[in-house]
């Protein structure tokens, strides 16, 4: 099925909105501005813009310390994401969580983590509650090519597929887990070749093209949504920035770097849409200062936020903190 | 006119402070937004720090000192 041009639009807002809050955040940390920590997610919008544009409002995501792109793409205030990072109480987990610990159950979006590989393992809990409640909505997980080496990782896949439960594994494959690249962990050189282990299929797609994302999302999402059972996408790609903000990149060869940048997914959907005559050059400019203004909005308000009282220490730990032992 | 913090950025995940190793441009100067403004090092390594504002610097902070990350150590004056 061919993506509408009115989709295609929507791709293309979400994926300017994604890398206008990551540059707007990287200058701003480069410059001392803001103090928070980040692990950008540049050069990984195509995969973040395809979830949110096939995702329902009730399916449910969850994502990692680099989720700047996907909290966006499935509904996430701006100001919530940048209230969390920046430690404000208007933060989605009222500026206790911090930037790893971002989740927003209205927006679908259940968990964060910081911990490699922890996500499938709660999207098949999740998963197995939608099917045992005869829910048709269905979960997908994000998670890195890092963490498919992760014994979680394996026996949530094994999970899922025993008992055709309705996830979507996504795996963001940015060919790096922190300076190690995957030729030196990984025997396969696909991950979507690990789905054969536990019968399921293995797709891998090109993760800089949203349109490739889309068509191989919609169907592993009808599958997971009719009793099918789960999918491993492998999403080709690659993190411009590095590992976290300020990391120097001497491990990431200058050509590969380069390679990469060519293939970066927003110039080139962005003459996509312009080619195939879907939107004009004004229109999308139009696009591009909307999502500036957005993001400077955002952050202003994030800014002028206050931090969380010292009276919400205990708040949202434990529904009794008073008799539960610290 | 406002004013724009100049503090110590926070450069990498796992650090607290910094070594002020040089200011880039004279106090009572101007600068535009991105200009190379002052380094810092942190665990040996050197990082070149961009104005964040375009507008007149005033240093507070010294070169050879060391700050906590988020410390200013200046101020743009926008106009
Ligand atoms: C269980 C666990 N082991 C190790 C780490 C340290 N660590 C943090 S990020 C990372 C790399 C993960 O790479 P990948 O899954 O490819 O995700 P990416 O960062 O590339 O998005 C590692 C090893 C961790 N956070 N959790
Ligand atoms: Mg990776």
């Amino acid at each position: 099925m061919a993506t509408d041009s009115g989709s295609q639009r929507r791709l293309y807002e979400l994926m300017v909105l994604m890398k206008a809050a990551d540059d707007r955040l990287s200058k701003g940390i480069a410059t001392g501005e803001l103090l928070c920590v980040y692990w950008p997610s540049r050069g990984q919008e195509a995969i973040a813009a395809a979830l949110g544009l096939c995702l329902r409002p009730d399916d449910q995501l969850l994502t990692t310390y680099r989720g700047l792109h996907d909290l966006i793409g499935k509904g996430v205030p701006l100001l919530e994401i940048f209230g969390e990072m920046l430690g404000r109480q208007v933060g989605a987990s009222r500026g206790k969580g911090g930037t790893m610990h971002i989740a927003r159950p209205e927006s679908g979006v259940m968990l964060s983590t910081g911990i490699v590989g922890a996500g499938p393992p709660v999207a098949v809990g999740l998963a197995l509650a939608a099917k045992r409640r005869g829910l048709d909505r269905v979960t997908a997980v994000s998670f890195g090519d890092g963490a498919t080496n992760t014994g979680s990782f394996h026996e949530a896949a094994n999970m899922a597929a025993l008992w055709d439960l309705p996830v979507v594994l996504v795996c963001q494959n940015n060919q790096y887990a922190e300076m190690t690249p995957t030729e030196h962990t990984m025997k396969v050189e696909r991950v979507a070749d690990r789905a054969l282990a536990y019968g399921m299929p293995g797709v891998r797609v090109d993760g800089n093209d949203p349109l490739a994302v889309v068509a191989s999302l919609r169907q592993a999402l009808e599958r997971a949504r009719s009793g099918g059972g789960p999918t491993l996408l492998e999403c080709l790609t690659f993190r411009f920035r590095g590992h976290y903000f300020g990391d120097p990149m001497a491990y990431i060869p200058k050509e590969q770097l380069a390679a990469a940048q060519a293939a970066d997914p927003l110039p080139r959907f962005r003459s996509h849409l312009t080619g195939t005559g879907v939107c004009t050059e004004g229109e999308l400019d139009d696009i591009e200062a909307a999502a500036s203004a957005r993001v400077e909005d955002a952050l202003a308000a994030a800014l002028a936020a206050a931090p969380p009282s010292i009276d919400e220490l205990d708040s949202d730990v434990y529904g009794d903190p008073t008799h539960c032992p610290a | 006119m406002t004013a724009f913090p100049v503090r110590i950025p926070r450069v990498s995940v796992a650090v607290a402070e910094a070594t002020l190793v040089a200011l880039l441009v004279d106090e009572g100067s101007q600068v535009a937004e991105g200009d190379p403004l002052f380094v810092i090092e942190t665990e040996k390594v050197e990082s070149e720090i961009g104005a964040g504002a375009s507008g007149r610097v005033h240093w507070s902070g010294t070169t050879g000192a060391t700050y906590d990350i988020g410390t200013e150590i200046g101020v743009i004056h926008r106009e």
